[in-house]
């Protein structure tokens, strides 16, 4: 099934933060990247899509459903999505912290499938080691990832993952990325994450899409968004599309003179 | 196979950590039960512990005098504290949980000082908020100053920007509103019901009866259950607002819900016994070092821990000077405050296992 966005606006009070945001349909397996600067829009896109935000105009459809007309567990049991890492001081370890997440779509009582699905999520992001860890002995990188496990153990059929590597060193955004968009492929499942990392984005996303000031500027491949002079704009850079020996996209960006 | 024998590993270290919590739930019903039991073999009297638990099984077994201290004075006074005791608790793990701040209980929102005033009105002015109560007149008004109190709080929850520091702060100008406006009671009033104020606002089980007992009971009843069934969400909340909501919990709706729910909780372990500030605040906090905060393990485990802990303040406030009863609410600041500080000291840096 696709997702279909289709003239979304938002609005925080009287402050319009999305404007008509309408997206070709984003596909099962799809991994599509949001890229643009601070405060552009995409964790409002995100929260408007999970149901947090409620919009004040357009649709989103999932397949024939429309979304907005779900109930907030039948939703979250659809989209997952993941705000961005503010850490929280709850005393329960990693392993419960996971099985939580999945227990709020289901019975009340921990059936040997939920320890089926808990177990085999931190297996596939390396996590496994630290199931019995407090969230409150985690560093930063940890708590991100294992906030992605929450985000995944659920198995939705839409993932958001607001900024899932902000916190993380140069191997596990690798890893992380690598391993939620194996697992996510296999499982047909649709990623849209936002992203800072140009390079990063380019490396893992089938789709990129730049949003500024709550528009989207430009959708399509990484190459060929990445390579548009409105990248250079919207980030206030200069910035040249280049390919390593070794195949990579690489942007190249510096502040220049015009910024 | 490694990954298969792994996931039998986490498995069983999870259901090992339940079964111990399971285990930790049991022990503390066993110290509540042996609390309680010296609870009603303390006291005036000094009767030997067999004699005591003979009556408690047959009233009559060693005639009048003991069946009527045992059954009308010592074990109302018992029960009483068992049931304030995890009214009290369980309203502030709730409170804590819900406004996430673990300072959070009936005492530091000033719900207890609304109440001493309400409970000041009646006894200065005899003047009563609902009609036709008579003699409970003090209790009703304790019990609707505090109600309102919680509304106010609610009402606070939903005004926006208000966050877990602001709500503290609301608590503490309740809290002086109401301890002026008891001043001003207290300038009006005589002697005699000066008296009576300041004894009211010390807490004692002295008023227990029956009929409070038997309200109380079918409170945690109801609420112990109700929370129980929420247990998943309300753990879910102390991952953060945002996550919970995104984990697919209707959080707006949750807070009220919890919030109405823990009022009636609070207003009524209030009216009942008074000022008792610190078992709201020790029992969740002692729970939540022993089980974490599963709320499944921490909701029981609190209300038995609140039990407990007012039991014992119940034995220790007959057993400092032989022959009187102290006021709880001196007992619980006195000997609970530097061992709840001691305990917090101890395990602040205890990691979770």
């Amino acid at each position: 099934m696709t997702l279909t966005i289709q003239g979304l606006h938002a609005r925080y009070g009287a402050v319009p933060v999305l404007h008509d945001v309408t997206l070709a349909p984003i596909l099962p397996g799809q991994f599509v990247g949001m890229i643009g600067p601070n405060a552009s829009g995409k964790s409002t896109l995100f929260k408007t899509l999970s149901g947090l935000v409620r919009p004040s105009h357009g649709t989103i459809r999932f397949g024939d459903t429309d979304l907005c007309r779900l109930c907030r567990r039948d939703r979250a049991r659809c989209i997952a999505y993941m705000p961005q890492a503010f850490g929280c001081n709850a005393i329960l370890t990693v392993y419960e912290s996971v099985l939580l997440a999945l227990k709020q779509t289901t019975g009340w009582r921990v059936a040997d499938a939920n320890h089926d699905r808990v177990a085999q999520t931190l297996a596939a992001l390396n996590l496994s080691h630290l199931a019995d860890r407090g969230l409150g002995n985690l560093s930063g990188g940890q708590a991100q990832m294992v906030a992605v496990a929450q985000t995944l153990v659920r198995d939705p059929a839409i993932v958001l993952l607001d900024e899932p590597t902000s916190a993380l060193d140069l191997h596990h955004q690798l890893s992380i990325l690598s391993s939620v968009r194996a697992e996510m492929q296999r499982r047909g499942t649709i990623v849209m994450a936002a992203l800072h990392d140009l390079n990063l984005a380019a490396k893992f996303c089938d789709r990129l899409i730049l949003i500024r000031e709550g528009r989207i500027m430009a959708d399509g491949t990484p190459e060929d968004i990445l390579s548009l002079p409105e990248i250079g704009e919207t980030y206030r850079v200069e910035t040249a599309l280049e390919r390593t020996r070794r195949g990579s996209l690489y942007v190249d960006a510096t502040l220049g003179a015009a910024y | 196979m490694a990954m298969m024998t792994d996931t039998a590993g986490l498995r069983a270290g999870y259901v090992a950590q339940t079964a111990r919590r399971y285990f930790v739930l049991a022990m503390a019903a066993a110290l509540l039960t042996l609390s309680f039991v010296v609870d009603v073999a303390t006291g005036p009297g000094n009767y030997p512990l067999r004699t005591v638990i003979e009556t408690l099984f047959d009233p009559v077994a060693h005639g009048v005098q003991i069946k009527v201290i045992i059954w009308d004075y010592r074990l109302p006074i018992a029960v009483t504290a068992v049931i304030v005791g995890a009214l009290l608790a369980v309203a502030g793990a709730q409170m804590q949980t819900i406004l996430n701040n673990p300072l959070a209980e009936p005492f530091t929102l000033g719900v207890s000082s609304a109440a001493s005033f309400g409970a000041a009105l009646a006894i200065v002015m005899g003047w009563s908020v609902l009609p036709v109560v008579g003699a409970l007149m003090v209790t009703v008004n304790a019990f609707v100053f505090a109600l309102l109190t919680c509304g106010f709080i609610l009402f606070a929850t939903r005004l926006k920007g208000v966050g877990s520091e602001t709500m503290i702060l609301f608590g503490i100008a309740i809290f002086f509103t109401f301890s002026a406006l008891l001043a001003l009671m207290q300038y009006m009033a005589s002697e005699d019901q000066i008296a009576r104020i300041v004894f009211w606002m010390m807490g004692s089980l002295g008023r227990a009866s029956w009929e409070k007992i038997a309200l109380g009971a079918a409170l945690l009843a109801v609420v112990i259950p109700f929370g129980l069934m929420r247990s998943w969400q309300m753990t879910a909340l102390r991952m953060g607002e945002t996550t919970a909501q995104s984990m697919g919990v209707d959080v707006a709706r949750l807070r009220v819900e919890m919030l109405i729910v823990v009022s009636i909780l609070a207003a009524t372990a209030v009216a009942f016994v008074g000022t008792v500030g610190f078992i709201g605040l020790v029992g969740p906090h002692i729970a939540r070092m022993i089980v974490g905060e599963d709320q499944r393990f921490f909701l029981p485990l609190s209300a038995l821990a609140g039990a407990l802990v007012l039991s014992l303040t119940s034995i220790i406030s007959k057993s400092l000077t032989p022959g009187v009863i102290y006021p709880i609410g001196i007992i619980t600041a006195l000997i609970g405050v530097p061992v709840f500080v001691s305990i917090i000291l101890s395990t602040r840096r205890r990691s979770l296992s």
